[in-house]
């Protein structure tokens, strides 16, 4: 047997396999959590049924796609959730479930055992009530969430806690990240609060400071890779090795970049992949095509996205302000320095008298 | 019964995909993945439960050049492997695939 599989997957995206495809099922949720950026369709378009899911089931399979994160919304919401995910099974993806955790019964998880999945990945916002329930705006959510979480792993499941990192549970990611080690949970946290699928931007008011953003780069996530990236670089595997497709059928090329590329309930997947004009410009995107970004001093230390900078700041060919302000902060922790700033003024002397 | 005799099929433990004529094995229950170069990719692709391993032993037989015992004990080797690994299973009747 080969032991190349981080090569095999880079050859594969390099020939546009879709390895990895992020499937929402429904923006439906029983929580309101205010930092998040889906939202549920205004336009009264109906959701995929279990059929047309299934058809797209065979069609990413056919095109290469191996781990299929199915999400939402919350995805216990769909009925039909369990038909759509063994269907997925028996077409041999890897599955990733994306929950709140806190529709988990007993019976909910001895379909999930059946279902084998690679990893379930269950967000959670602190370590207790007040915290929690303040950020789902759902009274009891947190006691649910851990209900869930420990009959999952009573039963062996392989759980992610994932925690999105906001002013308001700060003081309390450190303990999440505790509890999720000592239970032998991987432990994910990520302070990009990104804009709503409406274009609203109220929730980035929940980012972190300045300050509480260097507490945690120092004190929560202090892994970094550093790359001094060729301008020939491809910015990330959005359109190449990732895509998204919506509830509605639509398709992205991931998440973050809101610039639908195709619909599959008029196009076969395989004429969207690889016919789609939009998704030829995202795949061309490589960092000297990003204004300021070829010749940044901090370019090491930045995890720019695209898709961020269409949301946020209105140019896909712009930096991402909000990935700045990261690489910044990110930088000081690292190097122990701040920036030097030219130029120093002196301000005009004020009377005192 | 020897092993040659025995239908063989893919775990249903497993999630795999043929990406490029090598095949990219995951074993979701213990976090592990594999990939198969490309003739064990087409034993793996022919591990659909309805044939015998003597049956996919005399394919690869006729498509590969090499000594046909080579082939043969190879091929027996490289299963028993994979079997040891939890990615195939055996039977004596024909399985009906659990994965596509």
């Amino acid at each position: 047997m080969t032991d190349s599989y981080d090569q095999k997957i880079q050859q594969a995206i390099s020939h546009l396999v879709p390895v990895y495809t992020h499937l929402e099922l429904t923006y439906r949720c029983n929580q309101r959590c205010i930092h998040c950026y889906a939202t549920v369709n205004q336009s009264q378009q109906k959701e995929l049924t279990t059929n047309e899911y299934k058809n797209i089931l065979d069609q990413l399979a056919d095109l290469g796609t191996l781990f299929l994160a199915m999400t939402g919304g919350e995805i216990f919401m769909r009925k039909d959730f369990f038909d759509i995910a063994k269907y997925a099974k028996k077409k041999s993806f890897a599955l990733r479930l994306f929950t709140n955790g806190t529709s988990i019964t007993k019976s909910i998880v001895k379909k999930i055992i059946e279902l084998n999945p690679l990893r379930i990945e269950i967000s959670l916002y602190g370590m207790s009530s007040k915290i929690h329930d303040e950020i789902t705006k759902i009274s009891g959510s947190f006691v649910r969430t851990m209900d869930g979480i420990f009959l999952l792993s009573k039963m062996g499941q392989n759980l992610t806690i994932k925690v999105p990192v906001m002013q308001q549970n700060i003081s309390e990611v450190h303990l999440v990240k505790t509890f999720a080690e000592e239970n032998g949970m991987e432990f994910i946290s990520n302070p990009t609060i990104v804009p709503r699928g409406d274009g609203s931007i109220d929730n980035l008011q929940y980012r972190l400071t300045n300050e509480q953003l260097n507490y945690y780069f120092s004190n929560i996530n202090s892994d970094w890779y550093f790359k001094q990236p060729a301008l020939n670089r491809t910015l990330c595997g959005a359109g190449k090795g990732i895509m998204a497709i919506s509830p509605y059928g639509e398709v992205f090329p991931c998440v973050q970049i809101p610039i639908q590329v195709g619909d599959l309930r008029k196009q076969s997947l395989r004429e969207i992949w690889f016919h789609s004009l939009e998704l030829e410009k995202i795949r061309s995107l490589t960092l000297s095509n990003i204004k300021g970004c070829s010749n940044c001093a901090d370019i090491k230390y930045c995890n720019p996205c695209p898709g961020l900078a269409l949301t946020e700041d209105g140019d896909i060919y712009g930096p991402s302000s909000e990935a700045c302000r990261q690489a910044k902060i990110r930088k000081i922790v690292l190097t122990n320095k701040k920036d030097w700033q030219p130029n120093i003024k002196i301000p005009e002397s004020e009377c005192l008298l | 019964m020897t092993i040659v005799k025995k239908y063989v099929s893919k775990s249903s433990s497993t999630a795999s995909r043929i990406i490029e004529d090598e095949a990219v094995i995951v074993l979701p229950n213990i976090s592990k993945v594999t990939t198969l170069n490309k003739v064990a990719t087409r034993i793996w692709d022919m591990a659909d439960g309805s044939k015998k391993i003597f049956e996919i032993i005399n394919e690869l037989q006729q498509e590969y050049d090499a000594e046909p015992a080579q082939i043969k004990n190879d091929s027996i080797d490289f299963i028993n492997k994979m079997l040891t690994e939890n990615m195939l299973i055996i039977s004596d009747q024909p399985l009906e695939s659990t994965n596509d």
